[in-house]
């Protein structure tokens, strides 16, 4: 060793454990006001601009500002159905200044599959509010007199429902739905978006297919089309006349723990995260932060007026709801058989 | 209830031109497509009348693939994706000495792509349900086909300089999630392989890429292309695509049917219109080939978005993404989309179906008056321009979708462009592959899933299947080349 360096180490060391100690101490000590003054937190979305995601973290943003003195931008990191900006957040540090709007039903089916491009554990994440979930609607052509599935041709034929790949809500929701029902069914894939598996259905390559209500309600004056049955326990305001699931299949046995997935699954929605390991004050204030907004009547008008619907879901309800619908799916041996080959 | 003679109000006619100017801007900027113009202009338009609202919005959005084609000619650099068609044709007629001419067609093609999509629209408004009944997968997969078959024509000089280049392309395009399984393919752990490789940088690259490093090896003071007579070229590149109506007729149904199925996005339009019509052919000069190219490509993706109006206005089913928007944009300013629409608004109906065909016109006319003050850029010194139109290019590679992991891929892109340059290969068959393959994997996946191999049998494919074999695919230079006989 050099005398130079013998000279330095002690310096050295004393800027270390200087850094170390000042590392330790803020994490506990920030108040809710300073934890985020004067930095920029980044709310990622893993949907391009314009969409539903893009929407809420475009709503929130602004609010988030003020309450935490932070800049907030709105980050889009299209891709992979929403696992890109995933697998982004789970690499993030921990330091509460990387957000997530997450579509929570995608997250917790691609990693209970053990989709070959996750790189996160959605369990790690730490939740921060629910946002509210949309109920999923059984759509079919108009012509069509009764349920798919109790039709004359449902006798001979297989019921045929249109979906986008075989990992996305609307293959997994008609696979589900098969499941409980017993059914003899088919998923045609191949679609890209509920618009053109909608279409699918229009032009008769399916007999029906399952797609939020919200885009259901797009269509409810669409005279190719109609709304059979939701997945809901109860009925919508929206469609008053439509039954929920349970009273079009009055009778069936609805095979008990599918329908729970699939109620489960739909009932996540979307949810806001920080990323894994974020010091528990700073996830305390952002949840503090964000309960604020989200049940804020000011902010409940703006979102009503651009068309979303916001119903607030505490954090620990949803990390609850996270855990468990993950466990159920692991615990389900039959899933990945269902979901992915089954009905193919 | 608003009236259709709600057009000749100052605001209305105020909005329609504002429209055209920033849809023809933003089309013109590599990297700001359709749909970002939208995006940029729905939070302002909110506050507006409904009617000129409406206008801004339908008229920026007709007009953007008309901007596009000037930076793809000028630069090999699409504007818009769908510019990517006809942009190997028009950037050579500009590298000939004809760039004037060249951006003459494609405003003029354009403009009357747009006016007849118009006709398209007030058509086929009360025929909307059973057309989008008719036109389904199987047809879907057998236009795609029949596409990929015309490959063989694209090369001039041999039949393996298309057909090699054009198996790459279908390579190319099977990386990421397969559409039909939602399975990736060949992504290498990469996840933003996931998605695809992304149109825009394989165009910039391929096309774009060989042009500036050619720029670049020119002394300074050379020229970069030859210019010279703007406004005789012009009015030259006017009666071109006047002298040529029956190609115009043909791209232009291609365009507005393909608008009519929602789903097929807008470069499919111009792809297959170009390669089902726009091919050299014998016997004919290079100039007169990429002319017909040009045309074929430009005319049917303005034609297109007449079409998209039909299924979004009378069904609220979106014809292509832009017009998705414009279904939210309806929403968001207390309209219905639908049946209803069209019973209850027809006023308004009437309004954007004219909105439609003037704005093409104005954003044809536009383009004409300020092309040779376009031209002027390309004096500027190489040493100038070349960064200019390298930053333009990165600009457009990520801003494409936010993605810098897209500028490694045109770098790729780029040195194979260079190879196929070299070599003599079809960069055009390249694209062709890449873009149609993916359709006919994934339109004949959902055709056999649904209806098994009968699909094959459907009359709607058997007649389309027959007409498109008898009139579009080039057996002549098939035989020919096959035979081996120059």
């Amino acid at each position: 060793m050099t005398p130079n360096a013998r000279r330095g180490f002690p310096l050295f060391a004393l800027l270390f454990s200087l850094a170390a100690a000042a590392s330790a101490v803020p994490a506990a000590a920030c108040s809710a006001e300073d934890c985020f003054r004067g930095k920029t937190i980044s709310l990622v979305v893993g949907y391009g601009a314009g969409g539903g995601y893009d929407a809420y973290a475009r709503l929130i943003a602004p609010d988030l500002e003020r309450l935490t003195g932070a800049t907030v931008v709105v980050r889009n990191r299209p891709g992979a159905g929403g696992l890109i900006a995933l697998n982004e957040m789970a690499r993030a540090p921990g330091d509460g200044l990387t957000l997530g709007v997450v579509n929570v039903t995608a997250a917790v089916v691609a990693q209970g599959l053990g989709v070959e491009a996750v790189r996160f554990d959605i369990g790690k994440f730490s939740w921060l509010a629910g946002i509210g979930s949309e109920q999923r609607a059984l759509v079919t052509a108009a012509d069509a007199s009764t349920l798919p599935w109790k039709s004359p041709k449902a006798a001979s034929q297989p019921v045929r429902w249109a979906a986008g790949g075989q990992t996305d809500e609307m293959a997994i929701n008609a696979a589900l739905l098969s499941e409980s029902l017993g059914l003899r069914a088919r998923i045609v894939t191949g679609y890209k978006g509920s618009n053109e598996a909608v279409l699918g259905v229009v032009r008769g390559e399916a007999d029906a297919v399952m797609i939020s209500a919200d885009s259901a309600r797009q269509y409810a004056d669409a005279r190719a089309i109609k709304v059979a049955a939701l997945v809901s326990s109860s009925r919508s305001p929206f469609f008053p006349d439509v039954p929920t699931i349970f009273e079009a299949a009055a009778g069936a046995d609805l095979g008990g723990d599918w329908i729970r997935l699939l109620t489960g699954l739909s009932a996540l929605g979307r949810g806001l995260a920080a990323t894994p390991g974020t010091p528990d004050d700073l996830v305390a204030h952002l949840r503090t932060a964000l309960g604020k907004i989200l049940t804020d009547n000011e902010f409940l008008r703006r979102a009503k007026a651009a068309e979303r619907n916001v119903d607030y879901q505490s954090p620990n309800d949803l990390a609850g709801a996270v855990a468990s619908t993950l466990a159920t799916v692991k615990r389900q041996p039959e899933f990945r058989h269902v979901v992915l080959e089954k009905y193919y | 209830m608003i009236e259709a003679s709600a057009l000749f109000t100052l605001p209305v006619l105020g909005a329609l031109f504002a429209g055209v100017l920033a849809g023809l801007i933003g089309g013109a900027l590599p990297g700001i497509n359709g749909i970002t113009t939208l995006t940029l202009l729905l939070p302002f338009v909110l506050t507006l009348d409904p009617a000129v609202a409406l206008t801004l919005l339908l008229a920026s959005h007709s007009v953007v693939y008309t901007g596009g084609a000037i930076t793809a000619i000028t630069f090999a650099i699409p504007g818009t994706p769908p510019n990517a068609a006809a942009l190997e044709d028009g950037h050579r007629l500009a590298k000939l000495g004809l760039a004037a001419r060249a951006i003459a067609i494609a405003a003029t093609a354009s403009g009357i792509g747009g006016v007849l999509g118009f006709f398209v629209l007030l058509a086929a408004i009360p025929l909307a349900l059973p057309i989008l009944q008719t036109v389904g997968a199987p047809e879907i997969f057998v236009a795609a086909l029949v596409g990929l078959i015309c490959v063989a024509r694209i090369a001039a000089t041999s039949f393996e300089k298309g057909l090699i280049p054009a198996a790459l392309g279908i390579f190319l395009g099977s990386v990421g999630y397969q559409d039909a399984s939602g399975v990736p393919r060949l992504w290498f752990e990469q996840t933003p392989l996931l998605d695809g490789i992304g149109l825009i940088p394989l165009i910039v690259g391929l096309f774009a890429g060989p042009e500036l490093v050619r720029l670049a090896k020119l002394r300074p003071g050379e020229a970069v292309m030859s210019h010279d007579r703007h406004f005789e070229q012009i009015g030259q590149g006017v009666r071109d695509v006047l002298a040529r109506p029956a190609l115009v007729l043909k791209s232009a149904s291609v365009g507005s049917v393909v608008g009519l199925v929602p789903g097929i996005g807008g470069e499919v339009a111009a792809f297959l219109a170009h390669a089902w019509f726009g091919r050299p052919k014998r016997h004919r000069s290079e100039i007169d080939d990429r002319i017909t190219g040009v045309v074929a490509a430009e005319t049917s993706n303005n034609a297109k978005e007449g079409g998209a109006l039909v299924p979004t206005l009378t069904l609220g089913i979106p014809g292509s993404a832009g017009m998705a928007i414009m279904i939210g944009a309806l929403v968001l300013l207390g309209f219905q989309p639908g049946p209803a629409l069209m019973a209850e608004q027809t006023g308004l109906v009437i309004l954007l179906a004219f909105v439609l065909a003037i704005s093409n016109v104005a954003g044809s006319v536009l383009v004409l008056a300020f092309a040779p003050a376009f031209l002027l850029l390309i004096r500027t010194p190489v040493r100038t321009l070349v960064p200019v139109v390298v930053t333009l290019a990165v600009i457009g590679i990520v801003a494409y979708r936010g993605s810098t992991y897209d500028l490694v891929i045109a770098a790729a892109a780029l040195a194979l462009g260079m190879g196929l340059v070299r070599y003599d290969y079809s960069r055009a068959a390249l694209l062709l592959g890449f873009i149609l393959a993916p359709f006919v994997e994934t339109y004949g996946a959902i055709s056999y899933a649904a209806y098994g191999v009968s699909f094959l049998w459907r009359p709607s494919v058997l007649v389309l299947a027959a007409l498109l074999l008898a009139f579009v695919v080039p057996w002549n230079s098939i035989i020919q080349r096959m035979r081996g006989t120059p």
